[in-house]
């Protein structure tokens, strides 16, 4: 017979979810949040021009996206991601207040072969746009929080951190290796940094401790107390501050070290784990100045569950505890 | 339980070695036979494999922590996992070895350069400016220039002495390498105290 009858494109790994009822299940669960909450939902478009993903300069590499030519000659990518698209269709609806979406739909990035990734992730999200400030974080914050329960999972750990906490230690720093050893928690290459560019305390302890800041408030407290630096200082003042005000703290954590996964962050950032997933479950953070792009100052905020891992990680879990 | 990935052969002895040294039970994995799975006493769960396949089981979260060497993570394309401390063991480097005449031959084609690790040449010869053709070899790479199939080879250098063997010589260092720990990102999340006593304990600071 030939092939393509009985053969899947690599690509298409995981398209064929086994739990698929799980996923409709958590899906409902999170639509009635979202609509409780005021969120619109929104069907986006499955191709966006690659232009627009590359303008908005987000840190997804080209070679990631699935391309075509159309019939304009342009080049259009199967969506690689939401906050850009929805950002699109924000600043074409021609004003400047609130505005509340949700979405639940795939994304698509290119990857390796032979590495057993798959190449479609199921997403769900929101995005607020025009509510800058605490308001904005704690609205999005809270979400999370309420939906965890509809996610299943019995072991959820969610940390935030400021971008601004981490742009400012990189003008601090002023190394082009600093990115790199922060991302890879590399505390020998720490050292050595630290030692070349002659960083003297308190600095010096700030960036020798930062590889295991990561944890309940006890760990924020701490950095607080060892900093200087005013502008670093405001910025975790600042998480601090929204952190208080939110009315169900035991959820989140604290994770210093985090660096943006996606490079628009401007304010807080939000990162969700289980222990039976490799990858991120919960990601999101501020973005202040992405609606710059389509010269209009709106401040934003948005994350994203991805379903897939989440489901993958149920059924682990479900097998560790059976 | 802390579940660790270990690289075959020299890594592994050198690993368990610095791991005796300091304070752990690692009997168990000096007296194995041909097991591939081995627990000790100290709470840790060891696996044995190859290089690459380390960084396999670290990335689909398998194991919390690999020990491999940078070679191996220089020339993977996965980068999604904490580097977090150099071993100072295993110590050697990526260097560009050809014949003398290399230096000041002046080719009228594109140069051939053989390797087992294609990336790092790449990466290489890209940050030089230059265009160059890749040939991969899986082994005994300094056979491309003796037979004629290169111009020059990008490989690991530890003494040298099969270059010189063969005639060969350090062209250029690339970078140095040397064995890591390396962390899966989530299981820092929920094993931190067991990894970073772990870290302490390889640092030498317990």
């Amino acid at each position: 017979m030939e092939e393509f009858k009985y053969l899947i494109p690599e690509e298409s790994i995981d398209a064929i979810m086994s739990n698929v009822s799980v996923l409709r299940e958590i899906e409902s669960g999170l639509r009635t949040i979202f609509t409780k909450n005021h969120y619109l939902e929104v069907l986006m478009p499955s191709f966006e021009y690659v232009d627009l993903y590359n303008d908005m300069d987000i840190g997804i590499e080209e070679e990631k996206m699935f391309q075509f030519i159309n019939h304009e000659g342009k080049r259009v990518a199967l969506r690689t991601d939401f906050t850009v698209p929805l950002a699109r269709l924000y600043s074409s609806q021609n004003e400047d207040g609130e505005k509340r979406y949700c979405y639940f739909g795939k994304v698509y990035r290119k990857e390796k072969r032979h590495k057993g990734r798959s190449s479609e992730f199921f997403q769900a999200g929101i995005e607020l746009l025009g509510k800058g400030g605490f308001e904005g974080d704690i609205e999005c914050l809270t979400i999370i929080q309420q939906t965890i329960q509809c996610l299943k999972l019995k072991d959820i750990k969610i940390e935030i951190s400021s971008a601004k906490f981490y742009k400012r230690l990189c003008e601090l720093v002023d190394d082009v290796a600093f990115v790199k050893v922060l991302k890879k928690r590399d505390i020998s290459s720490m050292e050595e940094l630290v030692k070349r560019k002659n960083i003297q305390s308190p600095l010096k302890d700030l960036l020798l401790q930062l590889p295991q800041s990561f944890g309940d408030i006890t760990v924020l407290n701490q950095m607080i107390d060892m900093i200087q630096d005013q502008k670093l200082k405001d910025a975790l003042i600042e998480l601090k501050e929204m952190y208080e005000r939110l009315n169900m703290k035991d959820v989140f954590s604290f994770d210093l070290a985090m660096t943006p996964s996606m490079k628009y962050y401007t304010g807080i950032m939000i990162k969700g784990y289980s222990p039976y997933s490799a990858e991120t479950i919960i990601s999101g953070g501020r973005y202040d100045r992405l609606m710059n792009h389509f010269h209009k100052n709106v401040p934003a905020i948005g994350f994203s569950y991805d379903l897939s891992h989440i489901l993958k990680a149920l059924e682990k879990e479900e097998e560790a505890n059976a | 339980m802390l579940k660790i990935a270990i690289t075959k052969g020299r890594i592994e002895k050198q690993v368990c070695q610095l791991l005796a040294k300091n304070g752990f039970d690692m009997e168990p994995i000096f007296n194995k036979d041909r097991e591939l799975l081995i627990e000790t006493s100290d709470g840790l769960s060891m696996i044995f494999a190859k290089a690459n396949d380390v960084l396999t089981f670290l990335e689909h979260g398998i194991v919390d922590v690999g020990f491999v060497g940078k070679d191996t993570l220089i020339d993977s394309d996965f980068h999604d996992y904490y580097d977090m401390l150099d071993l100072n063991i295993g110590k050697c480097y990526f260097a560009v070895a050809a014949y003398p005449e290399y230096r000041t031959k002046e080719l009228k084609r594109r140069k051939r350069i053989a390797s087992k690790y294609t990336k790092v040449a790449k990466d290489y010869f890209t940050s030089k400016q230059e265009d160059v053709e890749i040939i991969k070899l899986e082994g005994s790479v300094e056979l491309g220039p003796v037979v004629g199939l290169s111009d020059a080879i990008v490989d690991i250098v530890e003494t040298g002495s099969t270059l010189k063997a063969n005639g060969l010589e350090v062209i250029e260092k690339i970078c140095d390498i040397s064995t890591r720990m390396i962390v899966n990102k989530v299981s820092l999340k929920f094993k931190k105290e067991e990894i970073f006593q772990l870290i302490d304990a390889l640092k030498g600071e317990e």
